[in-house]
């Protein structure tokens, strides 16, 4: 497989996003408010807490588990669901499947161009939480690897939405919404899931979601630590491989029945 | 103004409107359940919150939800009735010339641009703030006496007049710059705010959200009604006028541009 074409659809994106100035800086200042409201939410709850930890969490640990969680979740914003949507509406995606590149890749390569610019919009959050809020550096260099890997499993959930506008050709953003909002609660992505009753935390590990977010975050704040952090990777390791046999699947079947109008 | 003649468009309107929900039925359901959704994220938060701590800043976990119930009522009506002017349709009508065709109809355009959309997904979040204000006030025994719903749709109306005067202004940006749906998020992280107690954050926050951003009257003010906390209370029977004044405002400046 040639990977040249892919590159450039990713360079192309990117700088297709920085063209819009207003949308960088927004893109900069979002997060930071996101993080002032939850400084002082759980700045509020500490205060209310009889403990000084919350599910095993002091309220340093919690604030750079709320700001990492706020900067990698520039990866679960991605537009492949309103692209392939747009495509199959207006017919133009038959254009793009006569070409000699995968859709599923070139789709990625596309997002990826924008998530890398949103990651590069979130450095003033980046440097603002190293030196106001004091918050710590990764426990592991494995961090990165993890949170590569939860970009990946979040991918193939996001493709496998989007494959919904070729079966309904309907609208794919109320399924997109509804995805993102089960995900906020379940991925520990607003808060640890260590929180949860026994009994949920029971249901959550068992879902992909945990691998996207929570897994990830743990391995950066050392609450996943030696050996454990292999077992996580691993655990990450065979959401992907099952997430990327269904979607290798679902995308078969779907180019069975394409249904292409207009053009 | 001719009111009879905009009551007499604006039903014509809602009629084409509801029936192209009907068109999309899967479309119609599943956007308002997704919006539905949105409002579990913070109540989940709450709930999972209180396992472990007795009370929030000094507000219980019943007092927590009639705030939200609140702030998603608001949402809720803003959303389905009033954002026909929103930043993301204003986006969209300037880019692709549609405004022109608005600007020539014999009609007030911000009237126009409002009733020409009821967007059923709204309809999510008005469930959910019903079913939170209802619950919250059962748990904390408040009548359901005329006074009091009365007051919960006053309020209610004045916190969608608040977001959609805001809102209006984001819109009216998109005649200086080519897209302005990013500053759509904006809102929506500005909005969080309004999602907690006002008392949990520092003066200057409150103070802006109280005279320049008037978000603390979509949800906290308009809960001390029911608390009856004197200290608040100002507060909570201004917020009908606020909305009202704030869209007074945008609207008068938008006759003149």
């Amino acid at each position: 497989m040639r990977l040249g074409p892919y590159a450039a659809v990713v360079s192309n994106c990117f700088k297709t996003q920085l063209e819009y100035r207003l949308d960088f800086l927004t893109g900069a200042v979002n997060p930071l408010l996101n993080v002032t409201v939850m400084w002082f939410v759980w700045s509020a709850i500490f205060a209310s807490s009889p403990t000084p930890t919350l599910g095993g969490y002091t309220f340093s640990a919690m604030i750079t588990y709320t700001c990492i969680s706020v900067i990698i979740r520039s990866y679960c914003w991605l537009n492949t669901e309103y692209n392939v949507e747009n495509e199959v509406k207006s017919g133009s995606v038959a254009s793009i499947l006569i070409k000699p590149l995968s859709y599923p890749l070139y789709n990625f390569a596309r997002d990826a161009g924008s998530t890398l610019m949103w990651l590069l919009a979130k450095l003033p959050l980046v440097v603002l939480a190293f030196v106001f809020l004091g918050i710590s550096l990764p426990a592991s260099p494995l961090f990165f690897l993890s949170a590569f890997l939860g970009y990946l499993i979040n991918y193939s959930l996001v493709f496998l939405t989007a494959m919904w506008a070729f079966w309904t050709t309907g609208n794919v953003w109320g399924l997109r919404l509804s995805r993102q909002m089960i995900m906020e609660v379940v991925s520990g992505a607003i808060m640890p899931l260590t929180l949860f009753p026994l009994w949920m935390q029971g249901i959550f590990n068992v879902l992909p979601f945990q691998a996207v977010f929570y897994l990830p975050l743990s391995i950066y704040l050392g609450t996943v630590s030696g050996a454990a952090v292999y077992g996580a990777l691993a655990v990450q390791l065979g959401w992907l491989g099952l997430l990327f046999a269904i979607t290798y699947l679902v995308w078969g079947a779907t180019m069975k029945r394409v249904v292409v109008q207009g053009g | 103004m001719r009111i009879a003649y905009y009551l007499r468009n604006y039903a014509e309107m809602s009629k084409l409107n509801i029936q192209s929900w009907m068109e999309y039925r899967i479309d119609f359901l599943i956007g308002v359940f997704a919006i539905f959704l949105t409002n579990t994220v913070t109540t989940a938060f709450f709930w999972v919150l209180f396992q472990h701590i007795p009370t929030l800043n000094g507000w219980t976990f019943h007092q927590l939800l009639l705030m939200y119930g609140f702030c998603a009522l608001g949402f809720g009506i803003w959303h389905t009735f009033l954002t026909g002017c929103s930043a993301w349709e204003m986006d969209r009508l300037v880019r692709q010339g549609e405004l022109d065709r608005v600007l020539l109809r014999p009609i007030n355009t911000l009237a126009l641009l409002v009733m020409r959309r009821i967007d059923d997904d709204g309809l999510g979040d008005i469930t959910a703030g019903i079913l939170l204000l209802g619950y919250a006030s059962m748990k904390l025994g408040i009548a359901w006496s005329f006074q009091n719903l009365f007051a919960t749709f006053a309020f209610a109306m004045g916190s969608a007049f608040v977001l959609f005067s805001v809102n209006v202004a984001m819109a009216a940006v998109a005649f200086w710059v080519t897209s302005v749906r990013s500053l759509m998020d904006v809102f929506w992280s500005l909005s969080r705010f309004t999602e907690y107690p006002l008392n949990i954050y520092n003066t200057a926050v409150v103070w802006v959200l109280t005279f320049i951003l008037p978000f603390g009257f979509i949800s906290f003010d308009p809960s001390q009604f029911f608390f009856g906390n004197a200290q608040w209370l100002p507060y909570a029977y201004a917020t009908p006028f606020v909305g009202r004044s704030c869209s007074g405002s945008v609207t008068s400046s938008g006759g003149t541009a």
